[in-house]
């Protein structure tokens, strides 16, 4: 490479990246060699310390900077009910409905067999732990309706519904805003079925 | 022409960037095809339910230097039984990952796209999904030309002795040994097979594909028939397939 050692060790390194190519890698690296010293000091640090201080929560396995998690350690986060979610932005997306006072479990990935990601490499044990104690009446799986999210739910669901717990999938269907016209067959009949009597 | 028709049926799809997925496609009358499906992770997308795994589909698409773009495109059967009982999603994947793995991209095989087809048919509705595997892994060997020899022997092409009580079979070699050339090879890559499961893949290769589920091995016959197909499919595939650990486990656990 013509590029000094230094921005092509650089270029290497932010390649690595999820989502970036060379050319993506080659205008992030001279972007940071032309900002100022302490921008990047700032950028490096932050990454280090997060990098250093966060952990998944003993509870839920949710990504935080103290054990418990903050949504663990509220007290009024109803403990009865675990909404299954696949990956820690799941969480903030639910969250953000304001919809939902419940208690979490991040999986850490779905069951995705043509990748060879089997459930061993997911946090179910963790997840059955939490529910031997019998406080939980309620587990909501709310991974992806795609295939690898929908084998995730089934998965769980065989495992789960022998404790005795009630087992429930979130809703799929027409999005809010959306246009029957222009939705496709597989989600029309999903709608469908999980249509709900109305007043 | 940028724009072309076909039909296809989804095997897997990979992220890309915010919203889109790359979806590889077997196609009717191009082969594989990788394809950008843009936006199909939002909720609204109207591509998203038609280009789900295992999904037959109307396509649309526009021709591209690397990969082509969906540009229309709507569900012909959605195969629910394959994306809501674990087993057959299982065995789904193993099928797709197989298809896959063996096609290169944009290689037509006239013959490849109804017998896949018609094999995710019998995964979603046959009531042995066992059996369906066996007859599914035979038709996908049959289209694909790796249909193994069984009348006679591939290292010296002599016939196939009468009467005999087993067989050996050499998923290297492609086919049957005789007796001779199977003494010489033993333990060197090869299996031993019953007289019946022989003569049951034999059958399985000559029966027209609509009258498979006529065939109804017995479960001893139809495990050595299982061990011969996989063994042959890790052969031509030169390594495991990543679906068989899970298509096992939820297998094992289903019975």
């Amino acid at each position: 490479m013509l590029y000094p050692k230094t921005i092509a060790r650089l270029i290497e390194e932010l390649c690595s990246l999820p989502g970036v190519g060379p050319k993506t890698a080659q205008r992030l690296a001279f972007h940071l060699l032309r900002e100022k010293p302490e921008r990047v000091e700032a950028l490096a640090a932050a990454m280090l310390e997060a990098k250093q201080r966060i952990f998944s929560c003993g509870v839920c396995q949710n990504l935080t900077d103290v054990e418990p998690c903050l949504l663990c350690a509220d007290p009024a986060r109803d403990r009865s009910s675990i909404l299954v979610v696949e990956e820690p932005k799941d969480v903030l997306a639910l969250e953000r409905t304001g919809e939902y006072r419940g208690s979490y479990h991040v999986l850490h990935g779905v069951i995705s067999p043509m990748d060879g990601i089997g459930p061993g490499a997911l946090r179910i044990g963790e997840l059955l732990e939490r529910l031997k104690d019998g406080g939980v009446k309620e587990v909501i799986l709310a991974t992806n309706p795609d295939v690898e999210g929908e084998a995730t739910a089934l998965y769980m669901a065989r495992l789960i519904r022998p404790l005795g717990v009630r087992t429930t999938r979130i809703a799929r269907g027409i999005p809010v805003g959306g246009d029957l016209d222009y939705a496709d067959e597989v989600t029309l009949a999903r709608a469908l079925e999980g249509r709900r009597e109305v007043g | 022409m940028p724009l072309y028709r076909t039909e296809g049926i989804c095997l897997r799809s990979y992220e890309l960037k915010e919203a889109d997925r790359i979806v590889v496609l077997l196609t009717r009358d191009q082969g594989k095809v990788r394809a950008v499906a843009k936006g199909v992770r939002r909720p609204g997308s109207r591509l998203a339910g038609s280009l789900l795994p295992f999904t037959h589909s109307r396509l649309l698409l526009h021709r591209g230097r690397e990969l082509d773009k969906v540009v229309q495109c709507e569900a012909v059967f959605g195969f629910r039984a394959l994306r809501e009982e674990l087993e057959r999603m299982a065995a789904a994947s193993y099928l797709a990952e197989l298809a896959d793995g063996f096609l290169g991209e944009k290689d037509p095989n006239a013959g490849l796209f109804p017998s896949f087809l018609a094999s995710l048919h019998l995964l979603a509705g046959h009531p042995d999904l066992r059996h369906a595997l066996v007859l599914v892994q035979g038709l996908l060997l049959a289209s694909l030309g790796y249909r193994p020899e069984l009348d006679i022997c591939v290292h010296c092409g002599a016939d196939l002795e009468e009467g005999r009580e087993a067989v050996v079979y050499h998923p290297g070699e492609g086919g049957v040994l005789c007796g001779r050339c199977g003494s010489e090879r033993k333990g060197r890559g090869t299996m031993t097979i019953s007289r019946g499961a022989w003569q049951t893949l034999r059958r399985l290769w000559a029966t027209d594909p609509g009258r498979l589920t006529m065939l109804r091995p017995g479960k001893a016959v139809r495990g050595e028939m299982e061990t011969l197909l996989r063994a042959t499919m890790i052969h031509r595939l030169e390594r495991r397939p990543k679906t068989l650990d899970f298509l096992d486990l939820v297998l094992r656990e289903s019975e």
